[in-house]
Formats: structure tokens, C-alpha cells, sequence
């Protein structure tokens, strides 16, 4: 296996290329997942909802627009950089979370609203004990889909210089050695599943109990 | 405990009118019913109650207390709150939702913990088997038992009920009606209660106010709107549940079988029993009912003691559906009607209460 050996021999550059990695994923997720929260929130509440209702529509179809597409359309106005490569990603990456906020909270029905209400809490008492909670699987399933998102899209930012595993793959693209470009493959796909393995360990603490539906 | 008044209340969405100058008083200490036919306003009218929907005009007032100068967070907290099924929060536990009205008090752990324990053996459910559960894991009727014990987590005065039994089948539903019933008269809350079902406005309301296209048609204690229904509409919508209802709403007294006699059980062994001509033998010795016996029976056994039959004893102020389900629930065949000074006043069986209802809604 020349792919393990060229990450055995390469170790401090391959650990250097892969905390790059981390980092610009981590931020952009960070960002993704805090303005995907907010403004899923904003557009959800009473007298918004339509701009909510119109949101998931949109954001349905902007998953279709290509993520180089994305990247290059910020390089023309951030060029060359790790810069670069977080906007984009976190542009990105918002659309999958902000459509499963907005349609998880869109879901609540009324009627649960209205007994939240109806027994005196306050609406952001509301929102923190009743809806997020009763939305949370949507939500964490959108943060899922982000950081999976991100963590391959992010490979592709390593041709506006912004670093990460992409370089390990470019390089080995650029000088033919198939063995860098399978390492960098499976450095990527490998941080991809463990971090949404460690995210469905997190989705099953945060969802209640009585909302797992075991008959 | 609260009173609650409504003064000209109107409620207008657009230019349609859901509640149209309500004027409406709800006695403390009783069950009100809000009755009639759905889009009468009767929902409309509780959820003004507790502010979930502002009057477009007119004054709610409790205790002499308009609403509308009061905080409405702090207004609802201060009052239970019963709907269907969706009412329990499915990703709390049992504790969790009993405990919400109090942890939006600021009441400790322990002291919530306490009283849902408290408040799930009033709703006849075992704390130790249902704290931890979650909705999805109760029965309908446990939902709603949980429901009420929410409700009354933080003890208060008013209770407000809308259609929480609506969601459940006919038989659980009677079972509920009797459990709330029994908490009820134990309680005495000022209850106000929407329902569209003719016969559990009947048997749990001690008043009922009949609504029809936002308007009050008529407000009455039960009996006497079963009795003398204001108009066409009350009468039918009352239906064939009036005559029948209202029957079984009467005091037994009325109805009762008075062919009988008296006697100690010293007389009857003595001999006493054959020489009446009276059907039925009511023993009593001193101011102690013993049981009855029946003339025929007495007969054909030689020792007259295994001739008695075990009863059930019912006041002449009951109604004869409590004698029917006093004698149903305990199998005895015969009830002593007897009056406050413990007179004996006559029999009831459930055959006769039957055959008095036949002849009474010919």
C-alpha cells in the first residue's frame, strides 16, 4: 500500500496540510452553523414566515449550484488565500442548515405553540424550550450535511491557494503519483465519516428521548 | 376563588364576528360549559380567558379584575390550561411537563419533583412508573390525565378546558369524565369547560351556557336549561339527550318503588315477614338498615336469615343515574333510597329506572 507509506515518510507535512484542513472547515462551519441558526430563526417568526416558506424553496435549489462555482466567484474579489476558501465555505454551507432550521421550525405545529403560550411562557422561552428542542433533529442533521459538505468542497480550495489536503491530491495530480492522490482521498473521506460519526453521537444527546419515534 | 365576568366582549377577524357582545358570568367553585356547534365562538371566548387572543372590545374581569390591565405571561401562569392530545410537550417527560408552570415560577427541583409525585397519585397514576416517561410511551388517556395534573401543577384557581377529551374514544372518554368529576368535588375550581358533546356537557357541567354564532343563546344551572330550554334551538340542539338526560338528572326520590314495610330482623324471624302483604321487607334494626327481603324468597327457605340480601344504600337527593351506577359498578340488584334523617323512602332497581325512562320518553 504506497498510499500508507507516503503518509508514514510524510507525516509532518501530511499533519501540517491536515490541521490546515481542520481549521478552515472548523471556521466556516462555525460561521455557517451561527448565521444558518439566526437567520432560520429570524425568518420563521410571526409576520415572517412567508419569507421563511419562500427560503425553503430557494435553498432547496440552491443546493444544485456547484461548490467550485462558488469558490471562484469569491476568489475574483478575495483572491488568493485560506481567506478565500472560508467565505466561500461558509456561504456554502450555510443552504443545507438554514433549510433544515427553516423547515424543522416551520413544522412546529401551532397548536403546541399555542399550549407553550397557553401555559405562560414568554416567546423566547417559547423558542428555547419547545421549538429548537423539537426541531434539533432537523437541525443537527443540516449541520451533518454542512460539515460533510465542507470537509470535500474544502479539498477543492487548495486551487486558490488556500492549503488543506487539497494540495496532497493537486500535487500528486500535477507530478502523477497516484499514491499521494489515494493518501489525500483517503485522509478526506476519512475525517468526513469520523466527524459525522462523532456528529451522530452528538444528534442522539441533544434529540429527546420522546421524540425518537420506537413503537 | 375567581369569579369570572365578561361585559360586552366582542371578537371581530375582518369583518367577521367569531364572539359578538358576550355578556357571560362564570360562578366560582363550579364547571361552566361553553356549548354549541363548532364556529359558535365558544373557543374563541376561552382563549380570551387567558389572553391568547385579545377582544376587539368589551372587558373580561376576574375578581373584579379586568385582564386587560394584567401581565398576560403572568395572567396564564396563573391559570390551568387542558387541551387535546398536542397539548403535552413529546420531548418532555412526565415530570418535565407537569413541571413547566413551576420551573417557569422558578421553583426549585425538589419542589417540582415533589409535586408532580403529589399530583400523579391525584390523577390516580403511580409516580414511580410514569415520572420518567415520555408522551409517546402513555395511553390517550393517560395523556390527558397527565394534562390535568399539568395543569394543576401550580394550583390554580381557574382551570380552563378546551375539549380535552375530545381525542379520545367513547369508553375512556366516560372513565375520564368520572375521574375529572371525582377531582373536581374534591377541588372545587372555577372551571370553564368547551365541549360540542351534548352529553358530557350534561354530566360534568353544573351550568351551562349555550352559544350560537358568537351569541349566548342561554346560560343556565344544568338541570334547569334541561328542564326549560330558552328556545328552538336550545331545545334541539339538546335532542333526544334532553328527555333522556333529564330523567336520569332527577332525584331518585321521585321515582322510588314504595311497596314495602318495615321490620327489625327480630320480627321477620319471628314470623312477621308472611303476614304483610308488601312485596319487599326492608329490615332495619334501630336506626341500622340491615337489608331487604323479598316476600317470594322468604318462602322457600327455612332459615329466613339466607334470605337477606346485601344492598346499597342512596340518598333521595341523588340523581337515578348515580343510583343506576352505584348499582352497576357494585352488582347488587336493589338500592335503599333513604332521606338526610335516614328514613327509608323506598327501593330502586335498575330494571324499574329502565322501565320509568321507557314510559318517560313516550
Amino acid at each position: 500500500m504506497s498510499a500508507f507509506r507516503y503518509l508514514a515518510q510524510n507525516w509532518p507535512e501530511v499533519g501540517a496540510k491536515l490541521s490546515q484542513h481542520l481549521s478552515m472547515v472548523g471556521a466556516a462551519v462555525l460561521v455557517s452553523l451561527v448565521s444558518g441558526l439566526v437567520l432560520g430563526i429570524l425568518f420563521t417568526r410571526p409576520g415572517l414566515k412567508q419569507v421563511g416558506q419562500a427560503l425553503v424553496g430557494i435553498t432547496g435549489a440552491a443546493q444544485a449550484i456547484p461548490s467550485i462555482a462558488v469558490i471562484a466567484l469569491i476568489f475574483a474579489y478575495t483572491g488568493i488565500g485560506a481567506r478565500t476558501a472560508i467565505i466561500a465555505l461558509s456561504i456554502y454551507g450555510i443552504v443545507p442548515i438554514l433549510f433544515n432550521v427553516v423547515s424543522a421550525l416551520l413544522l412546529v405545529p401551532a397548536e403546541m405553540l399555542e399550549a407553550a403560550m397557553g401555559v405562560g411562557m414568554t416567546p423566547v422561552q417559547v423558542l428555547l424550550h419547545v421549538e429548537l428542542p423539537l426541531a434539533a433533529q432537523s437541525i443537527v442533521t443540516g449541520l451533518r450535511t454542512t460539515v460533510t459538505l465542507d470537509i470535500s468542497t474544502a479539498t477543492v480550495a487548495s486551487v486558490v491557494g488556500a492549503g488543506g489536503l487539497g494540495d496532497i491530491i493537486f500535487v500528486g495530480l500535477s507530478v502523477v503519483r497516484p499514491d499521494m492522490i489515494v493518501a489525500g482521498t483517503l485522509l478526506v473521506a476519512g475525517l468526513a465519516i469520523l466527524s459525522d460519526a462523532g456528529l451522530a453521537l452528538v444528534q442522539r444527546n441533544v434529540v429527546s428521548r420522546g421524540l425518537v419515534h420506537t413503537p | 376563588m375567581p369569579v369570572i365576568e365578561l361585559r360586552e366582549v366582542t371578537k371581530r377577524y375582518g369583518d367577521k364576528t367569531a364572539v359578538d357582545r358576550l355578556t357571560l358570568t362564570i360562578p366560582d367553585h363550579a364547571v361552566t360549559i361553553l356549548l354549541g356547534p363548532s364556529g359558535c365562538g365558544k373557543t374563541t371566548t376561552l382563549k380570551m380567558i387567558n389572553r391568547l387572543i385579545e377582544p376587539t372590545s368589551g372587558d373580561i374581569r376576574i375578581d373584579g379584575r379586568s385582564i386587560a390591565a394584567m401581565e398576560p405571561i403572568a395572567l396564564r401562569r396563573s391559570i390551568g390550561y387542558v387541551i387535546q392530545e398536542t397539548g403535552l410537550f413529546p420531548h418532555y417527560t412526565v415530570e418535565g411537563n407537569i413541571g413547566v408552570v413551576p420551573r417557569l415560577l422558578g421553583w426549585d427541583r425538589k419542589r417540582i419533583r415533589a409535586r408532580a409525585e403529589e399530583l400523579l397519585e391525584l390523577v390516580n397514576l403511580k409516580a414511580v412508573e410514569y415520572l420518567d416517561r415520555y408522551p409517546n410511551e402513555l395511553s390517550g388517556g393517560e395523556r390527558q390525565r397527565v394534562g390535568v395534573a399539568r395543569a394543576l401543577a401550580a394550583d390554580p384557581g381557574i382551570l380552563l378546558m378546551d375539549e380535552p377529551f375530545g381525542a379520545i374514544d367513547p369508553i375512556n372518554r366516560r372513565s375520564l369524565q368520572d375521574f375529572f368529576l371525582g377531582l373536581q368535588s374534591d377541588l372545587h375550581r372555577t372551571v370553564v369547560f368547551v365541549t360540542h358533546d351534548i352529553g358530557e356537557a350534561v354530566k360534568l357541567g353544573d351550568n351551562i351556557a349555550i352559544m350560537r354564532d358568537g351569541h349566548l343563546v342561554q346560560m343556565d344551572a344544568t338541570h334547569e336549561l334541561l328542564e326549560h330550554p330558552a328556545d328552538a334551538f336550545v331545545t334541539e340542539l339538546l335532542g333526544a339527550t334532553r328527555s333522556a338526560e333529564q330523567l336520569l338528572l332527577s332525584r331518585a326520590a321521585r321515582y322510588v318503588d314504595t311497596a314495602f314495610v318495615v321490620m327489625s330482623t327480630e320480627q321477620m324471624r319471628r314470623g312477621g315477614g308472611s303476614s304483610g302483604n308488601a312485596p319487599l321487607i326492608v329490615l332495619r334494626d334501630g336506626d341500622t338498615i340491615k337489608g331487604y327481603v323479598e316476600q317470594g324468597q322468604l318462602v322457600t327457605c327455612d332459615d329466613p336469615d339466607e334470605a337477606i340480601c346485601a344492598f346499597e344504600t342512596v340518598s333521595g337527593n341523588g340523581t337515578l343515574l348515580e343510583v343506576v351506577r352505584t348499582l352497576l359498578e357494585s352488582g347488587r340488584k336493589r338500592a335503599i333510597v333513604v332521606d338526610p334523617d335516614g328514613g327509608v323512602l323506598g327501593t330502586l332497581s335498575v330494571p324499574m329506572i329502565v322501565r320509568i325512562m321507557e314510559g318517560g320518553l313516550q
